[in-house]
Order: C-alpha cells, then structure tokens, then sequence
C-alpha cells in the first residue's frame, strides 16, 4: 500500500466532520436519556412510540454505533498503513494499536460506566460500546494487513453468519455464559454490544478507508464511489427487510413505516447493519459534497469531530453529575426539553472541544493523547 | 461530469430523500388523539380502513361466556383482583393475511413501564380481540393513576387511564338496602307459584324449605359489588348452613334464593331462624318453627 503521497499530518475533514456528527447526534439521544420522561417507560431493547417526534429522536442516534465502529475501522487501517509506509516495524505498529484498544476497554469500565450514573458508584461489570470498539480494533489488527476484497469477504461472512450464532441457547442467569454470549454475539444487561457483528462493520470501515483515504484521489471519486456503495448497501438492506425472513430480527407493518426502520439493534440484525453502513457511506459522501459547498455549515461538527472520545467521555459525565445525581430535571421533561438540553450541552461542549483540541496537539502526555 | 453538477445532484437526492420521508412522516395516525365513548384515547389511523382499537377496562370475565364483568375505569386494590383490558380491533379484516405485532404496556403512577406484554398475531389468525391483565393486590400496586397503551408496530394507537383505590374494608352500613324474605314449601311446577308460604313446616321425607329474598333499592348499586351471606340457624343457635352469594358490578339481580332440606334425618323440630348478611350487615332475619 502506497501512501506516499498523502502528507504525513494530512486531517480528512470529511472525517473529523462525520465524527463530529455522530457524537452530535449521541448527545441528542444521551441529552433524551436524562431528560426526556419517555425515558421512565422506554426500553431500547423493544422499543415503543407515542409520536413521531420521540421516534425520529430516538432514530437519529442509531447512526452512531455504525459511524463510530466503521470511522474507527478507517482509522485502525490509516495508522497501520501509514506508519508502516514511514519504516515502522509490522509488530510495533500493531502493538500500538492494540495499546490504544486497551485503553480504551479500561475507560470504557472506569469512567464511562461510572458517568452514566454522575459517579455515585463505581460499575466495572458492563462491558459497553466504547469496549466494543477496543475489542473490534484488537482483532482488526490480525487482518489490517490484508487486502481490501479478502477484508471484505471476512466482515461479509460475519454478517451473514451472525444471524444464526443468535440461536445459540444461554442462560444469561449464569455469569459466564452472560458475560461470553452478550461480549461476542447477544445483547443484554452485560452488553448491548456484541463484538462479532460490530466488528464486522469495522472492516467494512477498513475496506472503505482504502477507498476514502487512499485509491479514490479526489473529492469527486469520494462522493461517486461513495454514493453508489451506500446506495447498494441500503438496497441489499432493503431487500432483505422486505423477505421478512432471514436477517430480520422485529416483523414490521409497511414499507417507510416507524417498524420498517426499527428492527432490532441489541444486537445488531442483518438488515441493521447494512441500512446503517449504507446510510454511513452516504452520509459521508453528503459532508464531501456541503465541505465544497458550503464549509461553514460544518464548523461545529468540524471542531467537536476532531476530539470525539473526549466528547463522548465529558458530555456523559456532566448528564450523569447534573442530571442524574444532582436530579436537575432528570426524566421529566419531553422532546423539547431534550433539544433545549442538546443546544445548552453543545454551548458548553464547543468551546470545551476546541480547548482540548489544543491541549491535546500540543502534549505529549500518554492520556491526554489517547483521548 | 463536472463536480459542481454532482455536487447538486448530491444535495438534490438527499433533499428529495428526506422530503419522502417528511411527507410520508413514518407516522399513520393523528398525532392527537379522539376520545370514545368508553374514554380511550384513539390515535385515529390517517386510512379510514386502517386497524384502530378500543380499549375496555373491567373487573372480571366470565369464564364460561366470556362476558366482561364490571367494566370501569375505578377499580379497588384487594387480595386476588385483577384488572383486564380488552383491545378489540376494528377493521381487522382487512389485515387477515398479514401477522401483526402488538405491545400493551402498563404504566403506573411513577410514570414507568411495570408490565409489558407482545401479542403476536400469525398471518391465519382472525382474532379480532386481544387482552392483558395485571394484578391489583396491595403488594403489588399503590392507589393512583395509571395508563395501559396499546401498539400496532411499535406504534401507539389507542391508550386509557385509569384510577387504583385503596380497599377499603366494606362493612354494608354504606348501602341503603333492604330485604324481605318470603319463607315457602314449594314452587308450582306449571304455575311457577309460591306455594305454602308461611312461618311452620313439617318434617317429613323429600320436604324442603325455600327462601326468597327480594332486596329493596338494588337498582341504586348496580355499580357496586355487593356481597351477601345467607345464614340458616339451628335451634341451638348454631349455623348449620350458610351461603354467599356476589352480586357483580352490572349484575341487576334483585332476589336471592336459597333452601334447606327438611327431612327426618336432617332436622329436629324447633324454631329456626333465617338470616341474611351485606357484607357484615344484618340485613334481615326470619324466624320459623320446624315440627
């Protein structure tokens, strides 16, 4: 793999700008989590609406697992190229990524456990999506090296698989059984994450980093390319939704109806995946296409994208410490008081984001850089 | 082509994209409910022919019809009740070859989810009518208000509220009832009639007395649950047979019957008395004379 010509600090914007999206989009669900009453009745596991407004809120933020997961495949497969192609040992590289995965996991059962709660107590025992995704990059390391059509054949068969691991019989009484079932292939109380089929979207990202980062030069093959792989994901995700059978987890009434959208997330169905890497691809082709057009519309998600594990850590916590513990407005407001919630976070978070940005450029710290 | 024309195509699909699915809006019903007669909150389908539901609330069924026993929406925390919600389904023919999913969910008065149930009905299932029902004892409720809400596809489509009191223990005296009893040997078989009415029976073989209670002011509490006890005491003072009988919320019944054997090897001659209890209430009592 060449990557001689991209400049060793090159950022992709397009990049830092869908992350920024997504961690957006988090904060409207998370801001919905601690304020909004649905919450005191919803399970996200089967999930029931009373308007159309709590559903397309709820609906925005299931982008966010497939953005994060593939964004970090990409990245997983940039830092392995791109420090192989300035000399670094293949084991070296490796191990780096994998020191990152670590990290990860343990600020997924240190801070971020503990956040959700305001850090009234300490709660190790969930594995979560911040893990999920440590998980993914530690087995993404055994095949960045390979190349884009064999990754590709690897998370295409994962996800054509995992449907049927779904029949695996578990006692999720038995801590064991719990904890390997909803690490790798289940969700549940332990984990709403399994590693299996979220890290098959990973490669995905990987096998599309090729094509963003590298193979496709300008912006044009970008939003082309683009375009037409989201495209045919959301049609094979169509047309497996509409068989109604094989990776379909939820029945669902019509076509365009809030049950054709929602199947089954925790964990992942067929359809999901697909729909959801489609609507990823096309989202990122969408912000190449407004970055040409009209770049200052993407300044906020721009800034915030650049820092998103920070993002995502802080604007947790400080839900979980006012909201939560302190009990400021926790659960009792609607769909409103959950975008009022989202306009006053991001009034903090912006400047916070940018702050660290700094910070973090400037450091050498090995936390502060991790973040 | 050029990237300023792609650039718009771009925009243009994924403008055209979110306008289908603003004007479709995912959602097929009004946002604000209709209210019905028996005050359920329906979510009125956009399509005319599309599935709407009622909900019933009620205090019991009968097990043998069917029938929905007092129907409300108050009902009393006590040992053993039960609330039931009957969800029946209008136009559900027109859906016969599809499967449907359906979710009822109970909220309380804290506003969260205590009980949910998913009903899924096979595309071969004519059902027109499904049901739940939660248990309202003292552990497992407090008094309040409460709401079942009924989904088609994860879609709210009809909801009710209801109200949970406290059991209060009943002692009679809140029911301005009265009762007369009408003592007798038999009814006629072709006639229907009463006949040897009166206050002396005999002993004898196969002889029996009958007891016709008529209540007085039932009609006022055909909402109520009324419970009677009737009482049949021995010379000796002892209740050698006793009887309840419950009236239902809905249940118009204004008599109550009820009758003893009056043979030699059952009974001795005396005086015997008749008594007749609502709730702890003696209501009325009549004496007689066995011989």
């Amino acid at each position: 793999m060449n990557l001689s010509s991209i400049p060793e600090k090159k950022r992709f914007h397009f990049i830092d700008q869908f992350r920024g999206l997504v961690v957006i989009f988090m904060l409207v669900d998370h801001s919905s989590y601690f304020l909004n009453s649905l919450w005191l009745h919803f399970n996200p596991f089967d999930p029931l609406f009373d308007s159309w407004a709590q559903f397309a809120l709820r609906y925005v933020s299931y982008l966010c697992a497939p953005g994060f997961l593939m964004i970090n495949g990409a990245m997983v497969w940039w830092a392995y190229h791109r420090k192989i192609n300035q000399g670094s040992p293949d084991w070296t590289v490796r191990r780096q990524l994998i020191q990152r995965a670590l990290f990860l996991i343990l600020l997924q059962i240190t801070w971020v456990n503990s956040s959700w709660g305001g850090f009234s107590s300490f709660q190790p025992w969930h594995f979560g999506i911040i893990s999920c995704i440590g998980l993914s990059m530690i087995m993404q390391t055994a095949i960045v090296g390979l190349r884009w059509q064999v990754q590709l054949v690897i998370a295409l068969g994962i996800l054509a698989i995992h449907p049927f691991l779904l029949n695996i019989p578990y006692d999720p009484e038995i801590m064991w059984e719990q904890a390997l079932m909803q690490t790798f292939i289940d969700s549940g109380k332990f984990n709403k994450y399994p590693v299996i089929p979220w890290f098959a979207v990973a490669i995905i990202g990987s096998v599309m980093a090729n094509g963003w980062l590298s193979a496709w030069k300008t912006d044009k093959q970008r939003i082309l390319m683009g375009f037409s792989i989201g495209a045919a994901a959301i049609f094979l995700a169509i047309i497996i939704r509409m068989s109604r059978g094989y990776g379909n987890i939820f029945p669902f009434s019509d076509f365009g109806s809030y049950s054709f959208f929602f199947d089954q997330k925790y964990p992942p169905s067929l359809y999901f995946s697909l729909w959801f890497i489609g609507l990823v691809v096309l989202s990122i082709s969408l912000l190449i296409v407004i970055g040409k057009a009209a770049p200052k519309l993407l300044t906020i998600p721009d800034i915030v994208g650049k820092v998103p594990l920070f993002f995502y850590g802080m604007h947790i916590a400080i839900l979980g410490v006012f909201s939560k513990r302190i009990g400021l407005f926790y659960r009792e407001g609607d769909v409103t008081s959950t975008l009022i919630g989202v306009v006053i976070m991001m009034a903090v978070m912006i400047p916070l984001s940018r702050w660290f940005y700094g910070v973090k450029s400037r450091s050498k710290n090995f936390i502060i850089r991790m973040l | 082509m050029k990237m300023k024309t792609i650039n718009q195509i771009t925009i243009n699909m994924f403008l055209i994209a979110f306008l289908i699915s603003g004007l479709t809006g995912c959602s097929s019903r009004n946002e604000k409910p209709a209210i019905s007669d028996n005050a359920t909150l329906v979510y009125v389908p956009k399509q005319p022919d599309d599935i709407s539901a009622n909900i019933t609330l009620c205090r019991k069924v009968n097990r043998k019809t069917g029938k929905r026993i007092g129907e409300g929406t108050v009902f009393t925390i006590m040992d053993k009740a039960k609330v039931y919600a009957f969800f029946d389904l209008k136009n559900r023919n027109n859906f016969m070859s599809k499967e449907m999913m359906f979710h009822v969910e109970w909220i309380g008065p804290n506003h969260k989810s205590f009980y949910r149930k998913r009903i899924d009905l096979p595309a071969d299932d004519s059902s027109s009518t499904v049901s739940s029902s939660i248990s309202i004892t003292a552990e497992k409720r407090l008094a309040g208000i409460y709401v079942v809400r009924f989904f088609l596809f994860r879609e709210l489509i009809a909801e009710k509220m209801f109200e949970l009191l406290n059991d209060v223990p009943v002692t009679g005296e809140e029911f301005d009832i009265a009762a007369n009893i009408i003592l007798y040997k038999k009814l006629g078989e072709k006639s229907g009639r009463r006949i040897g009415e009166g206050t002396v029976f005999t002993i004898k073989n196969k002889a029996k007395v009958l007891a016709l209670i008529n209540l007085k002011n039932r009609a006022d509490y055909l909402d109520d649950e009324l419970r009677f006890k009737v009482d049949w005491i021995d010379p000796d003072s002892n209740s050698f047979f006793s009887k309840k009988i419950d009236l239902s919320p809905g249940d118009s019944s204004s008599t109550i019957k009820s009758s003893i054997s009056i043979t030699p090897e059952k009974r001795q001659p005396g005086n015997y008395i008749l008594r007749i209890y609502l709730y702890e209430r003696l209501l009325a009592e009549k004496k007689f004379v066995l011989r």
